[in-house]
């Protein structure tokens, strides 16, 4: 019998802002532990919160093989690696995190006393540790600071209307998220009239546009026929500009998991998935991997409670060789802070409303556009739609750069 | 530790409370028909919060022993913040234990038993052909939640809901259509014996293979009783919680009580103390006792949603809305159960006069800001004031107070949705189960895309 043990140790210190001021200082101090035990075919899981011995969850793991869950794959073995994120940096406290608080409302409100800020500023520090019996002993510690709050002018009737969050794993360049929050309230004040048609249209937060890569490079759906891509690997789908990666060890970007939660630690950072428009891979976990006939590239992940499951590290684009004000070359485009609410059909459509959006030339927000929702298509918004890719990005450590694309858009 | 023996009374600060959550959740997870997880879980947590000089200090443990240390450190903490003292209004006390599933709870049924129910379905998904994708859930949870107060509540209560979810996806061709079925009941035994409605369900979800993307643009919209349910919560629901009014003179004035916001035949409701439901809470996090709160009647704002701090602020009485997701987090004003109340129409009669038109019948996600959004997951054309053929929709979205003047028409028979997958969503905190629901609800417009 096989056994694997998993212990996760968070503490963590959160600041609640409310009309501008901290309303609430909370700490949390959390351990969570998972054992697994692997027996002939079978697995069985035990987790728990708290001081729970380990000894206590295997037995439980091992009355849980009855359940049979299936266990066909062969588990990862002898890699030893400890990797601590957190060295150099200032420890977490209350006092900390308060002070950071204070400096960044009073400098907010202090230049922008027209608008009212809230939700969370905080820092954690994690420490995961995972063991087996196969020689696996793997452990990361980081410290991330965040920051993410709302805005919302005072006389907007909007419960917000805009938000600008950051995460740091190193240090908190809080004087960057202030010039772009800057930034982004002076376009506020300002507002543009826009008339329906096709634009330029950067996202300033690329999360919701690269959803649909999370769906359909799953290696799972991939092999099953069920992904708009089943079957496409080797062809050219996108863009010649277009290369992307699920990159696993970005600390100074704010991302650092340099093995996955069944203990397999891929060799390199990056996998490639797509290559200048050309589809090169999916992603899988060990299951999958043993499924489809291919190795786990690093991607099983899971809460404590649950067996690993597909989960994607960070989509990274690689970065293009101009800024985003060279690839504009002087023509105006909108600069979308705030699309909630929209999707993708399974036919690779795709359609948002904008909650807040801005005109942008030369260098700035020129002006608030109106609500506007925006319409295209996965394969043309990296493809043929796709105008180019920055080699800067809004804030200087973030992960991905400006994704500048065509789209339909349409003023409400 | 007995949380009779905490003396919260006697506490140097303005407020504290200690709330215990005692939980169980056991899940089942399986991927094209293989298990890939499944578990029980069990575990016991405190949240303590102190309120002094106007802030709130809150901690957390997993050992039950340690709340009198949480609480000494706390009061340290509170210390170095000078204010002034602003006390909580606390207008009365709860002490009630209610006690509804001791009988009958997630803890009472054997995962192998859960196993079995959910199995049973599986023969329904494996005999279909275009078949490319299914995800297979079962998930449970009983709570049990103590609550005592400097203030004198000591109340306990305790829920519970199980439930089946089936996220699958059918190919033919080139065509997909990803799509989800999913129930749940307080009673574990309502999630046998529904292989008609599980076939009934697919054999749907098939005919969207050949649906086509709408035209987008301005359609009149009729939302079924789960959809209204999602248009209450995320239209209006969410500006109802007053935590987002606090120190917001616009705000303020913009929401005023008595002020006309809908059509006339418009009342929409949260109300937790509903049994059975996903959002049941007899009193909420902080021990106020829940109660049926309109937060629009006939088409007039008539309340909003409050925690202990937001009612204080704002001068108004509690609404037992202050919620957390579990024992490691605050309260804050979430909704319960949300709902709009019934109509007098048929579905027919909604539909007449519908030349062209959209029907929203199940979602997959929606979000309130200034535009409130549903994405569907199955909607149909409406031609001619009938039915007509299903339909790809991406998003329907409108603006709140436009959308909310512009309902025409609500059926009679209000059903209220439930899921033990996902929730409700805010700031960090999600997912809170909530239910929500209402009865057809027709909209002279909304834009579909």
């Amino acid at each position: 019998m096989e056994r694997e043990s998993l212990e996760i140790e968070i503490v963590e210190i959160s600041l609640n802002v409310k009309n501008s001021s901290i309303n609430s200082v909370r700490r949390k101090e959390v351990t969570r532990r998972a054992a697994r035990v692997f027996k002939e075919g079978s697995l069985g899981l035990a987790a728990a919160q708290g001081d729970v011995p380990f000894d206590d969850l295997f037995k439980r793991a091992e009355n849980a093989l009855a359940l049979g869950i299936e266990w066909n794959y062969d588990l990862p073995t002898d890699t030893v690696y400890t990797r601590d994120a957190t060295q150099g940096l200032d420890s977490l406290t209350e006092d900390g995190i308060c002070s950071l608080g204070e400096t960044v409302l009073k400098q907010l409100t202090s230049r922008n006393p027209d608008f009212i800020f809230s939700d969370r500023i905080g820092g954690a520090r994690k420490k995961v540790r995972l063991e087996n019996s196969k020689g696996i002993s793997l452990s990361l510690a980081t410290q991330e600071t965040e920051i993410g709050l709302t805005f919302k002018h005072r006389e907007s009737s909007n419960i917000i209307d805009g938000y600008h969050a950051a995460g740091w794993l190193r240090d908190v360049n809080t004087e960057e998220y202030i010039e772009r929050y800057n930034e982004i309230l002076d376009g506020y004040r300002n507002s543009s009239d826009l008339k329906s048609a096709r634009r330029k249209v950067v996202f300033l937060n690329e999360g919701m546009v690269m959803a649909k890569f999370r769906e359909v490079l799953r290696g799972d759906r991939y092999y099953r026929g069920a992904s708009l891509l089943s079957e496409k690997i080797g062809e050219k789908i996108f863009s010649e500009n277009f290369t992307l990666y699920d990159s696993n060890d970005l600390v100074e970007n704010g991302y650092c998991s340099p093995f996955d939660m069944e203990g397999v630690k891929r060799e390199e950072s990056d996998l490639v998935l797509i290559e200048h428009g050309v589809l090169r891979d999916v992603v899988l976990d060990l299951r999958n991997g043993a499924k489809y006939g291919r190795k786990s590239t690093g991607n099983g992940y899971r809460a404590y409670s649950q067996n690993p499951d597909i989960r994607f590290n960070a989509l990274r684009v690689e970065r293009g060789k101009k800024t985003l004000d060279e690839i504009l070359d002087g023509e105006e485009a909108l600069v979308v802070l705030l699309a909630s609410g929209g999707d993708f059909l399974d036919n690779g459509d795709f359609s948002t409303p904008v909650q807040l959006s801005f005109t942008y030339g030369n260098g700035k927000f020129i002006g608030r556009a109106p609500q506007v929702t925006l319409k295209s298509n996965l394969l043309r918004m990296f493809g043929e739609d796709l105008v180019g890719i920055s080699c800067d990005s809004f804030m200087s450590d973030r992960i991905n750069p400006y994704l500048i694309m065509e789209m339909d858009m349409e003023v409400h | 530790m007995h949380l009779e023996e905490l003396h919260l009374e006697k506490l140097p600060c303005d407020y504290a409370d200690v709330r215990v959550e005692e939980r169980y959740r056991s899940n089942l997870v399986y991927r094209n028909f293989e298990t890939q997880s499944g578990i029980e879980l069990q575990d016991t947590s405190a949240f303590i919060r102190v309120f002094h000089n106007g802030r709130w200090f809150f901690s957390t443990t997993t050992d039950i022993e340690k709340i009198g240390r949480e609480i000494d450190r706390l009061m340290k903490l509170s210390g170095r913040f000078p204010g002034i003292s602003s006390p909580l209004t606390v207008p009365h006390a709860t002490r009630r234990n209610i006690i509804r599933c001791a009988d009958e709870n997630a803890r009472l049924h054997p995962l192998r038993e859960k196993k079995r129910v959910l199995e049973s379905y599986f023969f329904i998904y494996r005999k279909e052909k275009k078949l490319a994708d299914c995800t297979a859930i079962y998930a449970d949870w009983w709570i049990r939640k103590h609550i005592r107060s400097s203030k004198g509540h000591q109340c306990t209560y305790d829920t519970t809901m199980h439930g089946l979810h089936f996220d699958f996806t059918v190919k033919d061709g080139g065509q997909m259509f990803r799509s989800r079925f999913g129930v749940a009941y307080p009673v574990f035994l309502r999630l046998s014996g529904l292989q008609n409605l599980v076939s009934r369900d697919l054999a749907e979800a098939k005919r969207f293979l050949r649906a086509k993307t709408v035209k987008p643009g301005t359609y009149p919209v009729i939302l079924s009783e789960q959809t209204a349910g999602v248009f209450a919560h995320e239209s209006f629901g969410h500006k109802s919680e007053a935590d987002f009014m606090m120190g917001d003179k616009k705000m303020m004035e913009e929401w005023q009580i008595g002020k006309r916001v809908g059509a006339s035949t418009l009342s929409i409701v949260d109300r937790g103390n509903v049994w059975g439901t996903c959002g049941y809470c007899p009193f909420d996090d902080e021990g106020t006792m829940c109660r049926k709160t309109y937060l629009i009647r006939n088409g007039i704002l008539e309340g909003r949603l409050h925690s202990l701090e937001t009612a204080t602020a704002l001068g108004e009485k509690p609404t037992g809305n202050a919620r957390a997701i579990n024992g490691q987090f605050e309260p804050m004003v979430r909704m319960t159960n949300t709902y709009i109340e019934a109509g007098a129409s048929r579905f027919n009669e909604l539909l007449e006069g519908i030349e062209l038109g959209v029907y929203v019948k199940s979602f997959r996600h929606g979000s309130g800001l200034s535009t409130f959004t549903i994405a569907p997951d199955r909607a149909y054309m409406i031609r001619d004031g009938r039915l007509a053929e299903p339909v790809r929709v991406a998003v329907v979205s409108g603006t709140v107070f436009q959308t909310l003047k512009d309902i025409d028409g609500l059926s009679s028979r209000v059903r209220l949705f439930r899921s033990v997958i996902g929730g409700c969503g805010k700031s960090e905190q999600a997912p809170l189960p909530v239910s929500f629901g209402g009865p057809k609800v027709k909209v002279r417009q909304m834009h579909v895309s």
